[in-house]
């Protein structure tokens, strides 16, 4: 492609590509632009996201289903050992609160040392209860994962580390009957600001996006996702660079890859 | 990761985005459920305007907000207001699914109903709908012809190519029409901010 004076035809690929929408030759012309180092045309697809972003605003507003936020609220109780706190709601509907209340006011009628000592007997039952329901809730998830690993069509791919990431890597087990991937990585150092990790499925050459993941400060990282897509034969797990939140193609370099 | 119990919060509703992404590293699940009050309706909405199934797009809900809980750390606020990245977010789900598609059916595009202009509650979200009404107001006033390659780049997921191909208009064409679109709303958008 001729180039234009300046960064005009540049600036044109650049408004497709921060839309989602560039693709084929247009897309390597400005690829190796940017790999040239041009900070003006990276500002400007940064620049033209965050505006483009806010044409989610100009979709008809509709709420989602209650059982929408029933289902999700219900997964993350089971990931969390805290109980669920509802907004506004704290300090009044807390039955464990009341009952605090009432025997520290037992305790100040009575006596301030039995008081205490009922105090603090409930307070352990409260723990015992609470550490008892986290138990519970990671038995359960252990449970689930293990039967999708065990499953008979669950399959596992070992990924080693690339480029820069040499000394990292990685497990992934998918489960294409229950659509399940669980990605386990080791040693990936955190990604550079303003870019996560982003895991993709590559099925008959076509890279399909599986999530983003950050990693813990000791380099180990999870992800564990429902939604893979069926296939059959052989498949490709792999691990790139992207911006925060993602690209809907691969773009950025390789850093963990298996087979 | 270390699990933090909640903090008494009075109100989380109407903290801004920020304290809530502050409190949501800790784990606290009532900034959760502010911040899917406050957005769980435009994260739908956009959803449904993609990808035309509700089935898909409560599962793009549940997906995106679950990232929420999961991957804290990926949000960077020097970079991006919270809304444009979860905008983002939602919007690269469901071009996932929409890619996956279109693999299996080139036939149809899902389509929503055009743009809409519901106001969600004012009190809660005055600043969204304000700025809701500025974004519609902006968009209806592009010329029709940028309007719709913008949409098909942006809601329906189609590259440069395939909107050229869909419309039967030559790719420089596409081109320009998308570039000179994304300037104007630029413009606008950026002249309601200053105002």
């Amino acid at each position: 492609m001729a180039v234009k004076q300046g960064h005009e035809e540049y600036l044109e690929l650049v408004a497709i590509e921060a839309l989602g929408a560039l693709d084929g030759e247009d897309r390597l012309t400005l690829e190796a632009h940017l790999a040239s180092g041009c900070k003006i045309c990276r500002d400007a697809i940064f620049d033209s996201e965050k505006v483009l972003a806010d044409l989610a605003l100009a979709a008809p507003l509709a709420a989602p289903p209650d059982s929408v936020r029933e289902r999700l609220f219900e997964r993350v109780r089971r990931d969390s050992p805290v109980r669920p706190v509802r907004p506004g709601r704290e300090e009044t509907s807390s039955v464990p609160s009341r009952l605090l209340m009432t025997l520290a006011a037992a305790a100040t009628l009575a006596a301030v040392g039995l008081g205490l000592y009922a105090r603090t007997l409930q307070q352990r039952a409260d723990n015992e209860r609470i550490a008892r329901e986290a138990s519970e809730r990671e038995l359960g998830s252990l449970t689930e994962t293990l039967e999708a690993f065990t499953a008979p069509t669950t399959r596992a791919v070992s990924l080693s580390g690339q480029g820069d990431a040499q000394g990292a890597a990685a497990r992934a087990f998918l489960d294409p009957e229950n659509r399940r991937l669980f990605l386990y990585v080791y040693n990936l150092p955190p990604p550079p600001p303003g870019r996560t990790y982003q895991l993709w499925l590559i099925v008959g050459g076509a890279p399909v996006s599986m999530g983003t993941f950050g990693v813990e400060p000791d380099g180990r990282g999870r992800l564990d996702t429902a939604s893979i897509p069926t296939f059959e034969g052989e498949v490709t797990v792999a691990v790139t660079v992207e911006p925060s939140g993602g690209v809907p193609q691969p773009t950025g370099p390789m850093v963990l890859v298996g087979s | 990761m270390p699990v933090k119990p909640s903090p008494i919060v009075r109100d989380p509703a109407v903290l801004s985005d920020g304290d809530l992404w502050i409190r949501l590293r800790e784990r606290d699940m009532a900034s959760l459920e502010a911040l899917y009050a406050r957005y769980g309706s435009y994260v739908y909405a956009l959803a449904m305007r993609m990808l035309g199934r509700s089935e898909e797009a409560e599962e793009v809900v549940q997906d995106v907000f679950w990232q929420l809980w999961k991957n804290e750390s990926e949000y960077d606020p020097a970079r991006a207001a919270f809304r444009t990245w979860l905008f983002a977010i939602t919007r690269s789900r469901c071009l996932d699914r929409l890619r996956r598609h279109r693999s299996r059916s080139d036939s149809e595009l899902p389509r929503g109903s055009g743009l809409g202009s519901a106001v969600p509650d004012p009190e809660q979200e005055a600043i969204l709908a304000e700025r809701q009404k500025h974004v519609v107001a902006a968009f209806q006033a592009l010329p029709e012809p940028q309007q719709r390659v913008l949409e098909m780049g942006f809601f329906n997921g189609l590259t440069h190519r395939e909107i050229a191909e869909r419309l039967g208009e030559p790719l420089g064409t596409v081109k320009s029409r998308i570039k000179m679109g994304m300037d104007k709303l630029k413009d606008s958008l950026r002249s309601f901010e200053e105002s």
